[in-house]
Protein backbone atom coordinates (compact mmCIF):
# COMPACT_ATOMS: atom_id res chain seq x y z
CA UNK A 1 0.00 0.00 0.00
CA UNK A 2 3.03 2.68 0.88
CA UNK A 3 4.94 0.95 -1.41
CA UNK A 4 2.21 1.42 -3.95
CA UNK A 5 1.64 5.01 -2.71
CA UNK A 6 5.44 5.94 -3.31
CA UNK A 7 5.41 4.68 -7.04
CA UNK A 8 2.29 6.72 -7.81
CA UNK A 9 3.93 9.94 -6.46
CA UNK A 10 7.02 8.91 -8.53
CA UNK A 11 5.39 8.66 -11.39
CA UNK A 12 3.63 11.88 -11.11
CA UNK A 13 6.69 13.77 -10.10
CA UNK A 14 8.37 12.30 -12.98
CA UNK A 15 5.86 13.23 -15.57
CA UNK A 16 5.67 16.59 -13.76
CA UNK A 17 9.19 17.20 -14.14
CA UNK A 18 9.03 15.92 -17.76
CA UNK A 19 6.02 18.28 -18.66
CA UNK A 20 8.09 21.39 -17.23
CA UNK A 21 10.94 19.92 -19.34
CA UNK A 22 8.90 19.92 -22.62
CA UNK A 23 7.45 23.21 -21.76
CA UNK A 24 10.85 24.94 -21.79
CA UNK A 25 12.04 23.39 -24.56
CA UNK A 26 8.80 25.20 -25.91
CA UNK A 27 9.99 28.13 -24.30
CA UNK A 28 13.86 28.31 -25.72
CA UNK A 29 12.15 26.79 -29.60
CA UNK A 30 9.70 29.81 -29.62
CA UNK A 31 12.48 32.46 -28.41
CA UNK A 32 14.68 31.11 -31.26
CA UNK A 33 12.62 31.43 -34.29
CA UNK A 34 12.12 35.22 -33.25
CA UNK A 35 16.01 35.84 -32.74
CA UNK A 36 15.97 34.38 -36.45
CA UNK A 37 13.03 36.00 -38.14
CA UNK A 38 14.57 39.41 -36.58
CA UNK A 39 18.43 38.63 -37.23
CA UNK A 40 18.08 40.66 -40.80
CA UNK A 41 17.11 43.71 -38.36
CA UNK A 42 21.04 44.69 -37.71
CA UNK A 43 23.06 47.93 -38.09
CA UNK A 44 23.43 47.74 -41.94
CA UNK A 45 19.87 47.28 -42.23
CA UNK A 46 19.11 50.62 -40.62
CA UNK A 47 21.65 51.84 -42.83
CA UNK A 48 20.40 50.88 -45.66
CA UNK A 49 16.86 52.39 -44.93
CA UNK A 50 18.18 55.72 -43.59
CA UNK A 51 19.69 55.73 -47.34
CA UNK A 52 16.62 54.56 -48.91
CA UNK A 53 14.69 57.73 -47.25
CA UNK A 54 17.62 60.29 -48.88
CA UNK A 55 17.30 58.46 -51.81
CA UNK A 56 13.70 58.67 -52.40
CA UNK A 57 13.67 62.74 -51.04
CA UNK A 58 16.88 64.09 -52.20
CA UNK A 59 15.77 64.45 -55.86
CA UNK A 60 12.91 66.13 -55.23
CA UNK A 61 14.29 68.28 -53.44
CA UNK A 62 16.85 69.28 -55.73
CA UNK A 63 14.22 69.62 -58.35
CA UNK A 64 11.94 71.63 -56.65
CA UNK A 65 15.43 74.32 -55.96
CA UNK A 66 15.99 74.45 -59.72
CA UNK A 67 12.21 75.08 -60.76
CA UNK A 68 12.53 77.71 -57.24
CA UNK A 69 15.92 79.09 -59.00
CA UNK A 70 14.39 79.91 -62.54
CA UNK A 71 10.93 80.59 -60.52
CA UNK A 72 13.10 83.43 -58.08
CA UNK A 73 14.94 84.88 -61.35
CA UNK A 74 12.35 85.11 -63.44
CA UNK A 75 10.12 87.01 -60.20
CA UNK A 76 13.61 89.19 -60.05
CA UNK A 77 13.57 90.10 -63.82
CA UNK A 78 10.12 90.98 -63.92
CA UNK A 79 10.60 93.48 -61.25
CA UNK A 80 14.00 94.87 -63.01
CA UNK A 81 16.20 93.91 -60.31
CA UNK A 82 17.18 90.50 -61.70
CA UNK A 83 20.98 92.07 -61.15
CA UNK A 84 21.30 94.01 -58.12
CA UNK A 85 22.79 93.06 -54.72
CA UNK A 86 18.65 91.97 -53.83
CA UNK A 87 18.76 89.55 -56.08
CA UNK A 88 22.11 88.16 -54.98
CA UNK A 89 20.53 88.41 -51.77
CA UNK A 90 17.65 86.29 -52.50
CA UNK A 91 19.90 83.97 -54.77
CA UNK A 92 21.22 83.63 -51.34
CA UNK A 93 18.53 82.78 -49.05
CA UNK A 94 17.42 80.45 -51.63
CA UNK A 95 20.59 78.62 -51.27
CA UNK A 96 19.85 79.15 -47.60
CA UNK A 97 16.28 76.95 -47.85
CA UNK A 98 17.68 74.42 -50.00
CA UNK A 99 20.80 73.37 -47.86
CA UNK A 100 19.36 73.58 -44.91
CA UNK A 101 16.58 71.48 -46.27
CA UNK A 102 18.89 69.32 -48.00
CA UNK A 103 20.38 68.26 -44.47
CA UNK A 104 17.41 68.67 -42.54
CA UNK A 105 16.64 65.13 -45.35
CA UNK A 106 19.62 63.92 -44.32
CA UNK A 107 19.23 63.85 -40.65
CA UNK A 108 15.64 63.01 -40.98
CA UNK A 109 16.54 60.40 -42.74
CA UNK A 110 18.23 59.13 -39.61
CA UNK A 111 15.07 60.13 -37.38
CA UNK A 112 13.31 57.30 -39.89
CA UNK A 113 15.75 54.57 -39.27
CA UNK A 114 15.14 55.16 -35.57
CA UNK A 115 11.38 55.36 -35.26
CA UNK A 116 11.66 51.63 -37.86
CA UNK A 117 14.34 50.49 -35.06
CA UNK A 118 11.60 51.51 -32.72
CA UNK A 119 8.93 49.71 -33.91
CA UNK A 120 11.22 46.58 -34.53
CA UNK A 121 12.04 46.56 -31.18
CA UNK A 122 8.53 47.10 -30.10
CA UNK A 123 7.36 43.96 -32.07
CA UNK A 124 10.26 41.79 -31.04
CA UNK A 125 8.84 42.54 -27.44
CA UNK A 126 5.37 41.54 -28.21
CA UNK A 127 6.41 38.52 -29.69
CA UNK A 128 8.42 37.81 -26.66
CA UNK A 129 5.53 38.10 -24.17
CA UNK A 130 3.49 36.17 -26.59
CA UNK A 131 6.02 33.24 -26.94
CA UNK A 132 6.07 33.42 -22.88
CA UNK A 133 2.31 33.32 -22.63
CA UNK A 134 1.27 30.74 -25.12
CA UNK A 135 4.28 28.32 -25.13
CA UNK A 136 3.39 27.37 -28.45
CA UNK A 137 6.87 28.10 -30.94
CA UNK A 138 4.82 27.29 -33.92
CA UNK A 139 2.73 30.37 -33.08
CA UNK A 140 5.86 32.36 -32.04
CA UNK A 141 7.62 31.49 -35.21
CA UNK A 142 4.35 32.05 -37.78
CA UNK A 143 3.78 35.48 -36.13
CA UNK A 144 7.27 36.49 -36.03
CA UNK A 145 7.70 35.64 -39.98
CA UNK A 146 4.51 37.69 -40.24
CA UNK A 147 5.72 40.42 -38.32
CA UNK A 148 9.30 40.48 -40.03
CA UNK A 149 7.55 40.18 -43.30
CA UNK A 150 5.64 43.04 -42.49
CA UNK A 151 8.61 45.43 -41.29
CA UNK A 152 10.73 44.82 -43.97
CA UNK A 153 8.03 45.51 -46.93
CA UNK A 154 9.55 48.53 -48.94
CA UNK A 155 8.49 51.28 -47.12
CA UNK A 156 5.51 53.91 -48.38
CA UNK A 157 7.14 57.63 -47.97
CA UNK A 158 5.36 60.35 -48.84
CA UNK A 159 6.18 62.93 -51.44
CA UNK A 160 7.96 65.60 -50.42
CA UNK A 161 6.11 68.97 -50.29
CA UNK A 162 6.43 71.88 -51.77
CA UNK A 163 9.34 72.65 -49.86
CA UNK A 164 9.97 76.72 -51.51
CA UNK A 165 6.25 77.52 -51.36
CA UNK A 166 6.80 80.31 -48.35
CA UNK A 167 10.27 81.34 -49.43
CA UNK A 168 8.84 82.49 -52.87
CA UNK A 169 5.55 83.52 -51.65
CA UNK A 170 6.65 87.55 -51.06
CA UNK A 171 8.28 87.62 -55.10
CA UNK A 172 4.47 86.13 -56.00
CA UNK A 173 3.08 88.34 -54.14
CA UNK A 174 4.68 91.30 -55.48
CA UNK A 175 3.77 90.20 -58.90
CA UNK A 176 -0.01 89.94 -57.80
CA UNK A 177 0.22 92.97 -56.40
CA UNK A 178 1.67 94.82 -59.10
CA UNK A 179 -0.88 92.99 -61.35
CA UNK A 180 -3.40 94.78 -59.64
CA UNK A 181 -1.87 97.77 -59.30
CA UNK A 182 -4.84 100.56 -59.66
CA UNK A 183 -4.95 101.81 -62.94
CA UNK A 184 -4.58 98.74 -64.45
CA UNK A 185 -6.24 97.64 -67.23
CA UNK A 186 -7.86 93.97 -67.30
CA UNK A 187 -5.60 91.56 -68.00
CA UNK A 188 -6.80 87.60 -68.74
CA UNK A 189 -5.28 85.16 -66.76
CA UNK A 190 -5.05 83.26 -69.75
CA UNK A 191 -2.65 85.79 -71.41
CA UNK A 192 -4.87 85.70 -74.48
CA UNK A 193 -6.24 89.31 -74.06
CA UNK A 194 -2.55 90.69 -72.85
CA UNK A 195 -3.04 94.90 -73.79
CA UNK A 196 0.86 94.83 -75.03
CA UNK A 197 3.80 93.01 -75.08
CA UNK A 198 4.62 89.32 -75.61
CA UNK A 199 6.67 88.69 -72.19
CA UNK A 200 5.31 86.16 -69.92
CA UNK A 201 6.09 86.15 -66.29
CA UNK A 202 7.15 82.61 -65.08
CA UNK A 203 5.34 81.33 -61.95
CA UNK B 1 13.28 -16.85 40.00
CA UNK B 2 12.31 -13.00 40.10
CA UNK B 3 9.70 -11.41 42.69
CA UNK B 4 6.99 -9.73 41.02
CA UNK B 5 8.65 -6.10 42.12
CA UNK B 6 11.65 -7.30 39.90
CA UNK B 7 9.09 -8.34 37.23
CA UNK B 8 7.32 -5.35 37.12
CA UNK B 9 10.76 -3.08 37.33
CA UNK B 10 11.66 -5.01 33.73
CA UNK B 11 8.78 -4.69 32.40
CA UNK B 12 8.75 -0.83 32.51
CA UNK B 13 12.56 -0.76 31.87
CA UNK B 14 11.47 -2.77 28.65
CA UNK B 15 8.61 -0.44 27.84
CA UNK B 16 11.00 2.23 28.35
CA UNK B 17 13.87 1.22 26.23
CA UNK B 18 10.60 0.25 23.27
CA UNK B 19 9.46 3.68 23.51
CA UNK B 20 13.22 5.11 23.09
CA UNK B 21 13.48 2.63 20.64
CA UNK B 22 10.30 4.19 18.67
CA UNK B 23 12.28 7.56 19.22
CA UNK B 24 14.93 6.68 18.08
CA UNK B 25 13.04 5.32 14.53
CA UNK B 26 11.13 8.25 13.91
CA UNK B 27 13.75 10.94 14.26
CA UNK B 28 15.79 9.31 11.95
CA UNK B 29 13.14 8.89 9.27
CA UNK B 30 12.00 12.74 9.79
CA UNK B 31 15.67 13.53 9.31
CA UNK B 32 15.74 11.33 6.36
CA UNK B 33 12.27 13.30 5.23
CA UNK B 34 14.34 16.57 5.52
CA UNK B 35 17.57 15.63 3.99
CA UNK B 36 15.56 14.22 0.83
CA UNK B 37 13.44 17.78 1.23
CA UNK B 38 16.54 19.65 1.35
CA UNK B 39 17.87 17.68 -1.61
CA UNK B 40 14.79 18.39 -3.88
CA UNK B 41 15.03 22.23 -2.97
CA UNK B 42 18.80 22.08 -3.56
CA UNK B 43 18.58 20.42 -7.01
CA UNK B 44 16.12 23.23 -7.89
CA UNK B 45 18.62 26.08 -6.80
CA UNK B 46 20.80 24.54 -8.49
CA UNK B 47 18.83 24.28 -11.63
CA UNK B 48 17.81 27.77 -11.46
CA UNK B 49 21.51 28.97 -10.60
CA UNK B 50 22.55 27.92 -14.26
CA UNK B 51 19.31 29.89 -15.38
CA UNK B 52 19.93 32.72 -13.29
CA UNK B 53 23.41 32.93 -14.68
CA UNK B 54 22.38 33.58 -18.18
CA UNK B 55 20.35 36.31 -16.69
CA UNK B 56 23.16 37.33 -14.98
CA UNK B 57 25.71 37.78 -17.93
CA UNK B 58 22.79 39.74 -19.72
CA UNK B 59 22.93 42.01 -16.88
CA UNK B 60 26.50 42.16 -16.64
CA UNK B 61 26.74 43.23 -20.10
CA UNK B 62 24.48 45.87 -20.39
CA UNK B 63 25.56 47.21 -16.83
CA UNK B 64 29.14 47.28 -18.73
CA UNK B 65 27.10 49.33 -21.84
CA UNK B 66 25.94 51.92 -19.36
CA UNK B 67 29.46 52.50 -17.39
CA UNK B 68 30.36 55.73 -17.70
CA UNK B 69 33.22 55.46 -19.89
CA UNK B 70 31.62 52.98 -21.73
CA UNK B 71 28.31 55.12 -22.33
CA UNK B 72 30.50 58.20 -23.57
CA UNK B 73 32.19 56.24 -25.86
CA UNK B 74 28.87 54.97 -27.22
CA UNK B 75 27.37 58.83 -27.33
CA UNK B 76 30.35 59.82 -28.96
CA UNK B 77 29.46 57.02 -31.60
CA UNK B 78 26.08 57.56 -31.93
CA UNK B 79 26.56 61.57 -32.64
CA UNK B 80 29.88 60.65 -35.39
CA UNK B 81 26.66 58.23 -36.76
CA UNK B 82 24.39 61.30 -37.12
CA UNK B 83 27.01 63.76 -38.49
CA UNK B 84 28.58 61.83 -41.18
CA UNK B 85 25.12 61.95 -43.75
CA UNK B 86 24.76 65.08 -42.83
CA UNK B 87 27.92 66.71 -43.76
CA UNK B 88 27.90 64.49 -46.66
CA UNK B 89 24.46 66.41 -47.52
CA UNK B 90 26.39 70.06 -46.92
CA UNK B 91 29.01 69.08 -49.20
CA UNK B 92 27.15 68.27 -51.89
CA UNK B 93 25.27 71.15 -51.90
CA UNK B 94 27.89 73.66 -52.16
CA UNK B 95 27.39 77.72 -52.67
CA UNK B 96 29.11 77.09 -56.16
CA UNK B 97 25.67 75.51 -57.80
CA UNK B 98 23.68 79.20 -57.42
CA UNK B 99 24.76 81.44 -59.85
CA UNK B 100 23.86 85.34 -61.59
CA UNK B 101 23.43 85.80 -64.92
CA UNK B 102 27.14 86.16 -66.71
CA UNK B 103 26.91 89.89 -67.52
CA UNK B 104 25.41 90.74 -63.85
CA UNK B 105 28.19 93.28 -62.59
CA UNK B 106 31.37 92.40 -60.82
CA UNK B 107 30.30 94.34 -57.77
CA UNK B 108 27.07 92.56 -57.46
CA UNK B 109 28.74 88.75 -58.27
CA UNK B 110 30.94 89.80 -54.74
CA UNK B 111 28.21 90.48 -53.24
CA UNK B 112 26.10 87.33 -53.78
CA UNK B 113 30.01 85.62 -53.71
CA UNK B 114 29.99 87.36 -49.87
CA UNK B 115 26.52 85.83 -48.25
CA UNK B 116 26.51 82.87 -50.13
CA UNK B 117 29.64 82.47 -48.57
CA UNK B 118 27.96 83.69 -44.79
CA UNK B 119 24.69 81.66 -45.43
CA UNK B 120 26.61 77.92 -45.93
CA UNK B 121 28.93 78.60 -42.75
CA UNK B 122 25.28 79.29 -40.94
CA UNK B 123 23.81 76.76 -42.28
CA UNK B 124 26.93 74.32 -41.43
CA UNK B 125 26.73 75.95 -38.11
CA UNK B 126 23.00 75.18 -37.33
CA UNK B 127 23.49 71.45 -39.20
CA UNK B 128 26.41 70.85 -36.75
CA UNK B 129 23.74 71.81 -33.74
CA UNK B 130 21.36 69.93 -34.97
CA UNK B 131 22.87 66.65 -35.37
CA UNK B 132 24.04 67.53 -31.80
CA UNK B 133 20.69 67.86 -30.30
CA UNK B 134 19.30 64.77 -32.50
CA UNK B 135 22.45 62.74 -31.40
CA UNK B 136 21.88 63.35 -27.90
CA UNK B 137 18.11 61.67 -28.37
CA UNK B 138 19.90 59.09 -30.17
CA UNK B 139 22.13 58.00 -27.39
CA UNK B 140 19.23 57.31 -25.09
CA UNK B 141 16.71 55.84 -27.73
CA UNK B 142 19.82 53.37 -27.74
CA UNK B 143 19.64 53.17 -24.28
CA UNK B 144 16.52 52.66 -23.98
CA UNK B 145 16.50 50.20 -26.75
CA UNK B 146 19.53 48.35 -24.97
CA UNK B 147 16.92 48.45 -21.59
CA UNK B 148 14.19 46.61 -23.54
CA UNK B 149 16.57 44.13 -24.60
CA UNK B 150 18.06 42.80 -21.76
CA UNK B 151 14.30 42.89 -20.28
CA UNK B 152 12.97 40.95 -23.36
CA UNK B 153 16.30 38.34 -22.31
CA UNK B 154 15.33 38.03 -19.36
CA UNK B 155 11.64 36.99 -19.63
CA UNK B 156 12.05 33.19 -21.14
CA UNK B 157 14.53 32.33 -18.47
CA UNK B 158 12.34 33.86 -15.59
CA UNK B 159 9.69 31.81 -16.80
CA UNK B 160 11.88 29.01 -16.54
CA UNK B 161 12.77 29.87 -12.86
CA UNK B 162 9.46 30.22 -12.00
CA UNK B 163 8.07 26.87 -13.56
CA UNK B 164 11.17 25.21 -11.70
CA UNK B 165 10.05 26.61 -8.48
CA UNK B 166 6.24 26.05 -9.20
CA UNK B 167 7.24 22.26 -9.62
CA UNK B 168 9.38 21.95 -6.22
CA UNK B 169 6.58 21.36 -3.87
CA UNK B 170 5.87 18.35 -5.45
CA UNK B 171 9.15 17.17 -5.73
CA UNK B 172 9.70 17.76 -2.21
CA UNK B 173 6.54 15.96 -1.14
CA UNK B 174 7.83 12.73 -3.42
CA UNK B 175 11.48 13.10 -1.54
CA UNK B 176 9.97 12.94 1.99
CA UNK B 177 7.49 10.28 0.96
CA UNK B 178 10.21 8.25 -0.46
CA UNK B 179 12.43 8.71 2.23
CA UNK B 180 10.15 7.94 5.43
CA UNK B 181 11.01 4.93 6.95
CA UNK B 182 7.76 3.28 8.90
CA UNK B 183 8.68 2.53 12.38
CA UNK B 184 9.66 -1.11 12.63
CA UNK B 185 7.64 -2.97 15.00
CA UNK B 186 10.82 -3.90 17.45
CA UNK B 187 9.84 -0.63 19.41
CA UNK B 188 6.39 -1.66 20.09
CA UNK B 189 6.53 -5.43 20.92
CA UNK B 190 9.66 -4.45 23.64
CA UNK B 191 6.63 -1.77 25.34
CA UNK B 192 3.87 -4.24 24.93
CA UNK B 193 6.05 -6.87 26.36
CA UNK B 194 6.91 -4.26 28.74
CA UNK B 195 3.76 -3.49 29.70
CA UNK B 196 2.53 -6.78 30.10
CA UNK B 197 5.26 -7.93 32.61
CA UNK B 198 4.77 -4.34 34.59
CA UNK B 199 1.04 -6.08 35.22
CA UNK B 200 1.86 -9.73 35.68
CA UNK B 201 4.33 -8.00 38.11
CA UNK B 202 1.81 -5.77 39.88
CA UNK B 203 -0.40 -8.28 40.34
CA UNK B 204 1.42 -10.92 41.62
CA UNK B 205 1.51 -13.49 39.23
CA UNK B 206 5.66 -14.28 39.88
CA UNK B 207 4.81 -14.57 43.69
Amino acid sequence: MCGGGGSSNNSATKAANRAEQERQARLAQGQSSIEAAFEPFDDDYYADYAQKFQNYYEPQLDRQKVHADAKLKAGLASRGIGQSSMASNAIGELFREYATNKTALADDAQGAANNLRTEVSGNRSDLIALNAATEDPNLAATEAQARATTLVAPPKFSSLGDVFASFLEPFKSYKTAYNNRSGTPYQSSTGQYAPSGSGQVVN
Amino acid sequence: MCTGIETALVGAALSGVGTAYNNYQANKSAEAEQKASNTALMDTLDRNKEIQQTSANALQDRLAKAAPEEFEENAQQVEANRTAPVQAALTASTPEQMNLAGSTPKIVQDSMANKLSDVFRQVKTDAKNLTKLNATGDTWLQAGLDNQHLADSLVVPANMQRGNLAGLELRQQNAILNARKPVSAIGDVMKGAGSALGSAGGSGYFG
